[in-house]
């Protein structure tokens, strides 16, 4: 294998684990900020993408970033209400976690089957704007939207990272799962923090949908699939951690696409799965572990 | 009268500070010993070494003749050793009577078998329990509430459950982590009461407690931590008398009991 | 009259499965028997669910993978091997409860979504590796022609026997002290362990036992559909079994059989709303946990002396 195909499939691994990232991402704020584990955050991202397909192909035929915008306001519009109708009222009532947890299974059930039935089960594309013709570099056949997926990522975690430790809200986000007084000390509600958590979780799934486009067809199993990846993604690297969410996306992303080209692409989930196992037994935090001691 | 207990030299540590160091300690069969110590001073760091909550990193935990450091917790309650917790943690979801039930746990000789298919045995050692429960309870003064919902109970009555659970156990040493904290006079002579009957059953005990006053006429030996390690051993007298013993008290500020919870 | 009220209430679960066991005699048209039938199998997995996530508070998204692991031995042993199909019956729970101990594994060390993702993984690589061994489970085409235990009425009134004796081993369970123990895992690990329960041999033993009678499930499931296809055991079916355990109020023995019938028949009695009735069906479920505290099942069901109240998981 020449150093060139090795390169572009480092570039296929880095991209897929660029959405695995995001999922994980969007896991990790929403457990950060509420201590609750979104099951529904793969079909969220689904979702995301559907919204782009109608926006841009099947109803309003916008322009792709146009599309791409509105999709983001409205999955993120949404997930702030269903923060405040739904998920707020339950933590804030301390209902048994797991049963909130729950809650959550049983949303990405209504969001696959809400899919199955307004857009169909028929596989979908919606066109990306930056051309189906491969750059060549050496030998590595690489596409125009990878390079943009990687570019719109990178732009997003520091502006993320920006909002995380310069903002009230985000610096808020980010102390309350030590110390959940910290927020209200600061003036922020904690209901306003879980909403705006979600809100901004949802929108980094509309992002992560519409970047999945290219990549993936659209079909409404889709966020199961990426989601138990994802989830995979964000217990290796670190339940709760930024870094982690990223470096255990693209350790599944890449190392995903590596097995299915050098051994067998028919087992590669189950390499996937295997390897969070030991990697969760050796290190039960993930990689960039948060200590989370219990006084007896 | 020969030893029980012995903790020879442990050391415990957290990333870099050293929670317990070197401590030495021992209670004898029948005894009852006072472990005290300002807030942070790793009192219950000690109990927790002890009972296997944590592993020491040196020394040895000696009970009946034989080395118990590093045991699984569940395995140091079949040795013998019972406690109590500074921080109730009984079970909320079951009622007064369950949770002393869990306490019997580990003498239980039943296993799935005779639980599925109800044997005889099975019969025979629930109407023994049944007894044994009501009896602890009886003893310790709960028997009138054994139904009730452990969030129907007041404070004080929770941590006297707990020593209850624990004599289920049929302990030999019973730990009790500052049992008096929280508890309002009446409630904390009651408790002192109960303690010395214990005793008299045979039991030994080990009270870890903030509060020097409490250990007073309880405790036939004081041990005294400051910052992980003993500084003074002896009667009640004689430490309290100890310079350093005050200087440790005096310099911390007691008496601000919620530092440590 | 008082009484009379609370010894009908003590054995309600018998009195459900009286009602059940008649169901035939009033002749069901042949699907909905069958509904009834699947029913009854579904029931089985709440049940072992009621041990694993209501009793013992560990939550497994990995079920359809156990059932699996139940219908896919007793189908490739009585089809390929020619095994007696009672033979089959007993050994599947035995394997599955097997595998149940590699799947309490990770509980030891991992607890919450930690150990939740683990179950999917599990319920997953099943999946996976049964879609592959093409020259056993057929692969994606299934297993076709799976010879039964019974025929007709007569399987569904062994179902109904089996389903009752699991019952009633739930039941023993939860009054226990290993149903106690269970309990104290759920509410606090940590202070379990240090009064004196071994965690992890309970854990194990949670796990074995929810295993077992997924197993069991899924030799029904073999009997009932005579027809076999990896579709059947998805991450989406561990969710429904999760939605069943739910809504019967996760710790009730009774509610949990009553549910698993419901929520079955539910999808069959929403057909009207056609394609819509999945997206009904899991708003159903979002409105019951929205609203769990306020409507409070529990506290119902508690004072119908269906079981202690102190089984409330607050």
């Amino acid at each position: 294998m020449s150093l060139g195909t090795f390169v572009q499939l480092i570039i296929q691994g880095i991209n897929m684990g660029l959405i695995y990232a995001l999922a994980a991402l969007a896991v990790s704020l929403i457990w950060n900020a509420s201590g609750l584990f979104n099951f529904s955050q793969g079909d969220l991202l689904t979702l995301g993408g559907y919204f782009m397909l109608t926006f841009t192909v099947v109803a309003l035929k916008l322009p792709y970033w146009v599309g791409f915008a509105l999709a983001i306001v409205v999955m993120g519009t949404m997930g702030f209400f269903l923060s405040r109708s739904y998920f707020y009222p339950m933590i804030n009532q301390k209902l048994n976690p797991q049963l909130i947890l729950i809650g959550t299974v049983a949303l990405s059930v209504v969001i696959r089957n809400a899919i199955l039935n307004i857009w169909g089960p028929s596989a979908q594309r919606f066109d990306n704007p930056f051309g189906s013709k491969p750059i060549l570099i050496g030998d590595a056949i690489i596409m125009p939207y990878q390079i943009v997926n990687i570019v719109i990522v990178i732009i997003l975690v520091v502006l993320l990272q920006l909002f995380l430790r310069k903002t009230v809200m985000g610096i808020a986000m980010r102390a309350v799962a030590q110390k959940p007084v910290v927020s209200s000390l600061m003036g922020i509600k904690v209901e306003q923090l879980v909403s705006y958590t979600f809100l901004l979780s949802t929108c980094l799934a509309s992002i992560a949908g519409v970047l999945t486009g290219p990549i993936l067809p659209l079909i409404p199993e889709m966020g199961s699939l990426l989601s138990i990846k994802a989830f995979a993604a964000v217990l290796i690297g670190g339940l709760g951690s930024f870094s982690g969410a990223l470096v255990g996306g693209l350790i599944v992303g890449i190392s995903e696409v590596l097995f299915s080209t050098f051994i067998t692409s028919t087992y590669k989930d189950v390499f996937i799965f295997l390897m969070m196992m030991i990697i969760l037994q050796i290190r039960p935090g993930g990689i960039f572990r948060i200590e989370i001691s219990e006084k007896v | 009268m020969s030893s029980l207990l012995k903790v020879d030299k442990a050391v415990k540590r957290f990333g870099g500070i050293t929670a317990v160091d070197g401590v030495e300690l021992e209670v004898k069969e029948g005894q009852v010993v006072g472990l005290i110590g300002p807030n942070g001073s790793g009192k219950t760091t000690v109990l927790n070494v002890i009972t296997g909550v944590y592993k020491p990193e040196e020394g040895k935990i000696i009970f009946n003749g034989e080395e118990i450091q590093g045991m699984a917790p569940h395995t140091i309650v079949e040795k013998g050793i019972g406690r109590t917790f500074q921080n109730i943690r009984l079970i909320n979801s079951q009622t007064v009577f369950d949770n002393v039930w869990l306490g019997h746990h580990v003498n239980s000789k039943l296993n799935i078998f005779d639980i599925i298919l109800k044997t005889r045995r099975e019969k025979e050692e629930l109407k023994q329990v049944r007894e044994e429960i009501e009896e602890v309870l009886d003893f310790i003064g709960l028997l009138s509430i054994k139904d009730e919902y452990i969030g129907n109970i007041p404070y004080g009555q929770k941590k006297i459950l707990e020593i209850g659970r624990a004599l289920m156990a049929k302990p030999k040493l019973l730990l009790l982590d500052e049992p008096a904290a929280g508890l309002n006079n009446t409630e904390s002579r009651e408790l002192v009461q109960i303690v010395k009957k214990i005793n008299q059953k045979g039991i030994s005990i080990l009270l870890i407690e903030h509060e020097m006053e409490f250990v007073q006429g309880l405790a036939e030996r004081v041990y005294v931590l400051d910052h992980g390690k003993k500084i003074a051993e002896g009667t009640f007298a004689e430490c309290t008398n100890n310079p350093l013993v005050i200087e440790a008290y005096l310099g911390t500020g007691r008496g601000d009991k919620n530092a440590e919870n | 009259m008082n009484k009379a009220l609370k010894i009908l209430k003590d054995n309600f679960i018998y009195l459900a499965f009286i009602v059940v066991g008649l169901l035939p005699v009033f002749g069901l048209p042949n699907y909905q028997f069958y509904i009834v039938e699947r029913g009854m199998q579904n029931a089985l997995v709440v049940l072992s669910l009621v041990i694993l996530l209501g009793f013992t508070g560990q939550l497994s998204l990995g079920h359809a993978g156990l059932v699996a692991v139940g219908a896919y031995f007793y189908a490739i042993t009585v089809k390929n091997y020619g095994f007696s199909p009672w033979i089959s019956l007993i050994l599947a729970p035995v394997v599955t409860g097997l595998v149940g101990m590699l799947l309490a594994i990770p509980s030891f060390k991992l607890r919450g979504p930690f150990l939740v993702v683990n179950t999917i993984a599990f319920g997953e690589i099943v999946r996976i590796l049964i879609l592959n061994a093409v020259d056993f489970t057929g692969g994606p085409f299934g297993l076709k022609g799976i010879k039964p235990l019974f025929s007709g009425v007569y399987l569904y009134y062994f179902m109904l026997v089996v389903v009752l004796i699991f019952a009633i081993v739930t039941l023993r369970i939860n009054k226990s002290h290993i149903g106690l123990a269970f309990k104290a895992i759920r509410d606090d690990e940590v202070a379990a362990e240090i009064i004196g329960v071994d965690v992890k041999k309970y854990k194990l033993l949670s796990f074995v036992i929810s295993s077992i009678f997924a197993g069991v499930s899924g030799v029904f499931f073999a009997n009932l559909t005579g027809y076999l296809n990896p579709d059947s055991f998805t991450f989406e079916i561990s969710s429904t079994y999760l939605l069943m355990v739910v809504m019967g109020g996760m710790t009730s023995t009774t509610g949990g059989f009553l549910s698993a019938l419901l929520v079955t028949a539910l999808p069959e009695v929403l057909r009207f709303l056609a394609d819509y009735r999945m997206v009904i069906y899991g708003l159903i479920l979002l409105i019951y946990i929205r609203f769990y505290k306020v409507l409070d099942i529990k506290k119902i069901f508690s004072k119908l002396n269906f079981k202690k109240s102190s089984e409330v998981v607050e």
